[in-house]
């Protein structure tokens, strides 16, 4: 099943600029996942070819059906034309007007795929002036408070205290994104083959904003213990993905933000391999050390 | 070439809509216009100047303009009305009335009846209108012990899901292993929905949109249009599912002898501004399509445009309070793009249709629209609300100080009213859903229109609506925003005329117009309120040929 991430946010938040972003900073160290992009926007799409091409990957538009019936459906369309291409990771960027979570919803139900996280899109500049618009401010409450993760752009045109008030204002986990980079790892459902444990980073980061940790273990996990680990998850691991071995059986786990996911799996290699990424320099940096100290325990108990 | 020969059709009386001359006692044509309306006495001298005829077919009977459906769907109608209608509520079609079916029982029994007619046992069988209010619980093994060889598709009134037999999923190769465990197919029951509906409605759009079956369902909608006593339509959203099909089709099946009416056809420019990248394509693309113009199609200078969600979806965006469960509506269009397009169109001197159902809706459009005034006014824009689900009093204000046009499809309160009262919006605003009355009062240009699938192709039902407010449940509901017979006429005639663009050739009749007529047995002015919508039409004469109805069989 490929896993499938919808960045969604209202426009001109920088959605497709971190696309883009993620794309080149892939190609830079020739780890070229097979990507397609799905875009649902009104207009021309810039999702830069050249990088798509990289990827082996491919574009595809979807206009929204028609508005009475839903006899006209582009993106179950192109989801079943994606399923026959073995794609490693669909990604959709919504329209600036859809509910990012209710396109998630409709997507990963659809054959052949899985969950890989609703992600948000914040634009700091224009956050508060968006909020209070009296036809846009509904849906960007709305965008923002079922996304599993906030990615916010913009705060280098902020100052200090702004961002500070913007950053105590987000209803929940959040991740800053820099001129549109944002770690791949994050964006992506699938983990990086290339987790450098000794640095606590992994090779799709650039900057100290995270801190990265791998698991791996041959043992079967509780799947009581699982959950109520997952469930308290600290509040700085913003992600945490890879595949899972417990007394259940065998999952995919995606965690995102706020959200975690098991979808049975069947086609997954042996044991338990997890990856689990958190924000660094906050007052918690132990937690790591703390989540792998839970997980220890969700295993040992058995 | 010899002027052709005057025909005066004499009536029990002729309904103009021109207030200069409101009733007449006969009409008389030449060729495809109307030469004369009075009596027979003072069209005397030109009687006496040339040859005619006197046509007394239509003598016992009332002659009006040709009906105008200002904001249809070609498109939408050619899909469904190949299918069998078993619906809990009555359709009035050309080929057999569809009486109600509201009961488990007689929804299996009508389908089995279909079944059992149709000859070729490998035939699908698209059956539309299950509603689980009326019809109870449908599922796969309800639909195999009628015929579980032959597919069976079976869609909810609301076209948002749909059952399939075993045959269906076998012709549509959905297996067990595909869709097995997905959240939105319930297999063993047949059902999908949301995302499921997707899926099986991508694997049956081969078949449903395939050439042949489109062609069929065009026809079908000319038999509707006619039998609804329309002379012309509007295609308000060409490009609606693909732009060129849909124009090829339209030529081959509509331009043609026998079609007794004429399409505006007004582009989307939503879905073409995604095929062409960007409103200025758009633009030119609009432009140079009269040129193209035959007959019976013509393009002109209108262009269709979404605000937004669909009324039957609740997806209107609503002012506050808003919905009573917390919903929000959508923007089909994000109100800066949309602006955007507007301010194109509008500095190009187009004649804006703007999609709205809520009154969140109407008010972004009237908020752009009083922006685009104050930086270029025009008078005479011919900028149309269209649908006008809710609305808001002060809003009404506005739209007639903007001299804006409303085009309302007032069947939402018959269909709706009762139950978006209960569970959608409240009683308050539900009951005043199509605020018309406010509209003319406020000497607003009103016009009613099906948006066909949306509601029967039926211009005197729709009137029958708005005059008498009442829903499917019997009640009135806001007697208030009632209007008389005679705007209600005016709105599916003269007044549709002018929101389309026409009123100069079509829509009344006077000296000069096109002869469209539509002809009905009993007079819709002096007739009980309630009984509008059951007035026979006898016939419609397009551009001077008449074209008999004949009465639907029950
Ligand atoms: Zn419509």
């Amino acid at each position: 099943m490929t896993p499938l991430t919808v960045l969604g946010g209202y426009l001109g938040a920088g959605k497709t600029t971190i696309i883009n972003g993620l794309l080149a900073s892939l190609a830079q160290q020739n780890d070229n996942p097979r990507i397609a992009v799905l875009v649902n926007d009104f207009g021309a799409i810039n999702i830069d070819a050249k990088l798509i091409r990289k990827h082996r990957g491919r574009t595809m538009e979807m206009t929204s059906g028609c508005v009475c019936c839903n006899i006209q459906d582009d993106l179950g369309g192109a989801l079943d034309i994606l399923r026959g291409e073995s794609f490693e990771q669909v990604l959709i960027e919504t329209s600036g007007v859809a509910y990012p979570a209710k396109v998630a919803d409709y997507a990963v139900t659809w054959p052949g795929y899985r969950r890989g996280g609703t992600l948000v899109v914040v634009d700091a500049l224009n956050i508060d002036r968006h909020k209070d618009d009296k036809f846009v401010g509904p849906l960007i409450k709305e965008q923002i408070a079922e996304a599993d993760l906030l990615l916010v752009t913009k705060l280098d045109q902020l100052d200090c205290n702004q961002v500070q008030k913007l950053w105590d204002s987000l209803p929940k986990r959040a991740v800053r994104v820099d001129h549109g980079y944002c770690n791949a790892d994050i964006l992506l459902a699938s983990t990086s083959n290339s987790i450098d444990t000794s640095k606590g980073k992994t090779a799709n980061d650039h900057s100290d904003q995270f801190r990265t940790l791998a698991y791996q273990s041959d043992r079967v996990l509780d799947h009581c213990r699982l959950e109520v680990f997952l469930d308290e998850l600290p509040e700085p691991v913003v992600r945490a993905k890879g595949w899972i071995h417990d007394s259940e059986g065998r999952w995919w786990l995606q965690s995102v933000g706020d959200r975690w996911t098991l979808e049975l799996a069947s086609a997954v290699p042996a044991g338990t391999s997890l990856v689990f990424i958190a924000l660094a320099n906050t007052p918690s940096d132990r937690t790591i050390d703390a989540t792998l100290a839970g997980l220890e325990q969700a295993l040992h108990r058995l | 070439m010899p002027k052709p020969v005057l025909t005066v059709y004499p009536a029990r009386s002729v309904i103009t809509m021109n207030p200069s001359l409101p009733r007449a006692e006969a009409v008389a044509v030449r060729g495809d216009r109307i030469v004369e309306v009075g009596t027979l006495t003072s069209m005397k001298p030109w009687l006496d100047a040339h040859e005619h005829k006197v046509d007394e077919r239509f003598a016992d009977d009332v002659i009006l303009p040709g009906f105008i459906d200002p904001h249809l769907h070609p498109t939408m109608a050619a899909i469904l009305l190949p299918m069998h209608f078993v619906t809990a509520m009555e359709w009035k079609l050309p080929w057999g009335t569809v009486s109600p079916s509201t009961t488990p029982e007689a929804f299996l029994n009508r389908v089995t009846e279909i079944e059992a007619s149709t000859q070729d046992p490998e035939e699908p069988i698209f059956v539309w209108g299950y509603h689980q209010l009326w019809h109870g619980t449908m599922s796969r093994p309800l639909l195999n012990k009628i015929n579980a060889t032959r597919p069976i598709i079976v869609w909810h009134r609301s076209f948002h899901e749909l059952y399939l037999n075993d045959g269906a999923l076998q012709w549509l190769q959905i297996t067990e292993a595909q869709a097995g465990n997905r959240k939105q197919i319930d297999y063993p029951n047949g059902h999908f929905f949301e995302s499921g509906l997707g899926y099986a409605v991508n694997r049956l759009n081969p078949h449903i949109l395939a050439p042949e079956k489109y062609a069929e369902g065009l026809e079908r909608l000319k038999q509707v249009v006619h039998f609804g006593g329309h002379t012309t339509i509007a295609d308000m959203a060409t490009g609606l599912f693909n732009f060129d099909t849909e124009w090829l089709m339209l030529k081959q099946v509509i331009e043609r002898d026998d079609t007794p009416f004429r399409v505006e056809l007004v582009p989307d420019a939503t879905r073409l501004r995604a095929a062409k990248g960007s409103n200025e394509e758009v633009l030119a693309f609009a432009k140079s399509l009269p040129a193209q113009n035959t007959h019976r199609l013509r393009f002109s200078d209108h262009i269709k445009l979404f605000a937004d969600g669909a009324f039957f979806s609740q997806l209107a965006q609503l002012q506050e309070p808003g919905y009573i469960d917390g919903h929000h509506g959508e923007w089909i269009t994000p109100p800066e793009i949309l602006e955007d397009a507007m301010r194109t169109y509008w500095n190009a001197g187009f004649k804006i249709h703007l999609h709205v159902t809520g009154d969140l809706g109407v008010e972004l459009g009237l908020d752009l629209l009083e922006k685009l005034q104050w930086e270029r006014p025009r008078f005479n824009h011919g900028f149309t609300f269209e649908h006008f689900g809710f609305s808001t009093p002060e809003q009404i204000e506005r739209i007639a100080k903007l001299g804006a046009n409303v085009s309302a499809n007032v069947y939402y309160l018959y269909e709706l009213g009762d139950a978006y009262a209960r569970r959608g919006i409240g009683y308050e605003r539900a009951s005043q859903m199509a605020r018309l009355g406010a509209c003319l009062a406020n000497g607003i240009t009103t016009a009613l229109h099906s948006d066909f699938t949306m509601a029967p192709a039926e211009p005197l039902n729709s009137a029958w609506v708005a005059v008498n407010r009442i829903n499917s449940q019997g009640i009135v509901m806001c007697a208030e925003e009632r209007i008389t017979a005679a705007q209600a006429l005016a709105a599916i005639t003269i007044d549709a005329a002018r929101v389309i663009g026409r009123s100069d050739e079509i829509g009344s009749i006077r000296a000069g117009k096109k002869a469209d007529f539509t002809i009905l047995r009993e007079d819709p002015l002096l007739a009980d309120p309630m009984h509008i919508k059951d007035i026979p039409i006898v016939a419609t004469v397009f551009e001077g040929r008449p074209f008999p109805i004949e009465p639907a069989r029950s």
